[in-house]
């Protein structure tokens, strides 16, 4: 009897300890394209800073974001991702994917910006994106709301060179949703360019949404 | 937590009184031919056992309740795998007819390496995540439950249990954008995946092993028909289920996988010969499994060449060949039926070398018998049964 209570004790550890379930923060919506990197608070009514830190072969990038105090009431999760695989139209300038140094397995898979979430309530006080790259050049600040047909351009953004090849953009933000920068002078990106929509995202006659 | 030093210090301890405790073990029902010489040399083939995938051990057993160990393994499917190193101790607990059931406790230096691929929820919004654990070595504690079938000389010895990493892996995660190679505790390693018990430090495994008892004395003795069976039934089904666990588990690497499919094929050829090689008929063993062995190879060969074409064959070049798909079908089916007559025809091996020997132990003799004043020659015949 204690051989078989050992061993059905033996068979139990081995069962539930072979593969672990990963333990995921909680589910923020909207989705769009393919995130790739995700921070988030909970505001706590002061001044916090979120942020995204990944490296290729030579050096560490960041996307930053900085929460002045009183941005969101305590409480607020705040979540800001990069996200990619954005579908546009037409056009092949990822700009914003090639300042950050990012390979070519994910900008070659369409546009990428940074998304800042919640969707609503928007910021009390405008929100500080910082961006390290590599290009010092200047840029359009694209913006657009999950379930947008196009990107605005709401500014212009230059960069400030940091010593070698490193650059910083930073950008003031006074709406949640997706930011990305592209080329000035052009638009930044085709008239016709529509984001992928969130899933959530009510249908529309066009079938730009699901 | 308990540190592998501990673990070692308990595992020598564990062994060494098992190795006194075997010097005064009431000794089974063995034959007075049994040498002084206790080593037993064993092959060990597996899944995820303390010694790997393959293994040789050198266990000291006197054929009492308790006998100890030491072994070395290696890992095929890991290239430039640290080969494993393994200290055991083992104990006989119950006999059931020829089989005796008993445990095992092991302490081994593994090498252990773990894929695993998550996509976070909801399905399609996150890159998925690559994460990779090593243990490179990994000290193990393993412990097992045995089924040991002992021959004089042969001994076949299946074991299913579990085994647990005391020391912490090497972490690496890569999702396309972002990784991190080493500490598991590196900021960049994501925190879902920081595992109080990581995929792969708690390991089932199923082992089977054969012995070798060095110095016995080789004069016939009689033969089990029970065993000659049970011996061919475990050789055959054994290294197929194993076989088969292993060449369907999706986790592992393919080069893992063929190993399984090598155990299944090698079940099949070599595994209902273990009767005749008991009972000591080697000519019947080694026939029949090259006949299985042939059947399956020309079988595959010939069928494959009937039925496959090139994708450009034109007229009568695309025609498949339907003799060439009997032939081979034929070799095919050959096979489990010559996998089914030398299992069951085992036990009447058994009886044959019995009475081979029972014959080969007659002796023919010239006698004089002396009766008051009267003697007279004769023949006396002698003999053991």
């Amino acid at each position: 009897m204690a051989g078989r209570g050992v061993a059905l004790v033996l068979l139990a550890v081995a069962v539930t300890a072979c593969d672990p379930a990963p333990a995921y923060g909680p589910q923020v919506p909207p989705y769009v394209g393919v995130t790739y990197a995700e921070d988030s608070v909970v505001a706590t009514g002061g001044a916090q800073d979120l942020g995204i830190f990944y490296s290729d072969d030579f050096q560490q990038y960041q996307v930053a974001l900085s929460l002045p105090a009183g941005a969101y009431a305590s409480g607020a999760r705040v979540t800001l991702r990069l996200v990619a695989g954005l579908a546009f139209a037409s056009g092949d300038d990822v700009p914003l994917g090639q300042f950050l140094g990012l390979a070519r397995s994910i900008t070659g898979q369409g546009q990428t910006a940074v998304q800042v979430l919640p969707a609503t309530p928007p910021p009390a006080a405008p929100l500080t994106l910082r961006l390290l790259g590599y290009d010092g050049t200047s840029y359009d600040v694209l913006h657009a709301k999950e379930c947008d047909a196009a990107w605005q351009v709401v500014g212009t953004v230059r960069a400030v060179p940091l010593g070698g090849t490193r650059s910083s953009l930073s950008l003031q933000i006074t709406d949640p949703g997706l930011w990305t920068v592209g080329q000035p002078g052009d638009g930044g990106v085709p008239a016709t360019a529509t984001p992928q929509p969130a899933a959530s995202c009510p249908a529309s006659p066009d079938g730009g949404g699901q | 937590m308990i540190g592998p030093k501990v673990v070692v210090t308990l595992v020598l301890a564990f062994a060494g009184v098992m190795a006194s405790r075997a010097e005064g073990a009431p000794e089974r029902a063995a034959p007075a031919s049994r040498p002084p010489l206790p080593l037993v040399l064993e092959f060990h083939a597996g899944w995820q056992g303390p010694l790997g995938t393959t293994g040789l051990a050198l266990v000291f057993d006197r054929g009492g309740r308790l006998s100890a160990g030491a072994g070395l393994g290696f890992e095929p499917g890991i290239p430039n795998a640290l080969p494993s190193l393994g200290l055991f101790g083992r104990a006989r607990l119950l006999r059931v007819g020829p089989i005796w059931l008993g445990a095992t406790a092991a302490f081994s230096r593994v090498h252990v390496e773990v894929d695993r691929q998550y996509e976070r929820p909801p399905a399609g919004a996150y890159a998925p995540d690559q994460l990779h654990w090593s243990w490179e070595p990994g000290y193990r504690a393993s412990g097992a439950l045995a089924a040991e079938l002992d021959g004089q000389v042969w001994s076949l010895r299946v074991e299913g249990g579990v085994g647990y990493l005391l020391n912490a892996p090497r972490c690496s995660f890569e999702n396309g954008l972002n990784g991190s190679y080493g500490s598991c505790d590196d900021p960049n390693f994501p925190a879902a995946y920081r595992f109080a018990v990581q995929p792969g430090r708690v390991s089932p495994s199923v082992t089977t092993s054969v012995g070798y008892r060095f110095g016995v004395d080789l004069s016939p003795a009689r033969k089990s028909p029970a065993t000659a069976l049970g011996l061919a039934v475990l050789a055959t089904a054994v290294p197929i289920a194993a076989g088969l666990m292993v060449a369907t588990n999706d986790h592992l690497s393919t080069d893992t996988k063929e190993l399984g499919w090598a155990a299944v094929v090698g079940g099949i050829v070599l595994g209902p010969s273990a009767g005749d090689i008991y009972t000591g008929d080697y000519l019947r063993a080694g026939g029949l499994a090259a006949a299985r062995g042939l059947g399956l190879g020309v079988g595959v060969v010939a069928l494959l060449a009937s039925l496959v074409r090139s994708s450009d064959c034109q007229g009568s070049q695309c025609d498949q060949s339907v003799p060439g798909q009997a032939f081979g079908y034929a070799l095919l089916t050959a096979v489990p039926v010559l996998v089914g007559y030398e299992i069951f025809s085992a036990p009447a091996s058994a009886r044959r070398a019995n009475a081979r020997n029972g014959i080969a132990g007659l002796n023919l003799s010239p006698t004089v018998v002396t009766t008051g004043q009267s003697q007279r020659g004769g023949l006396g015949l002698a003999g053991r049964f």
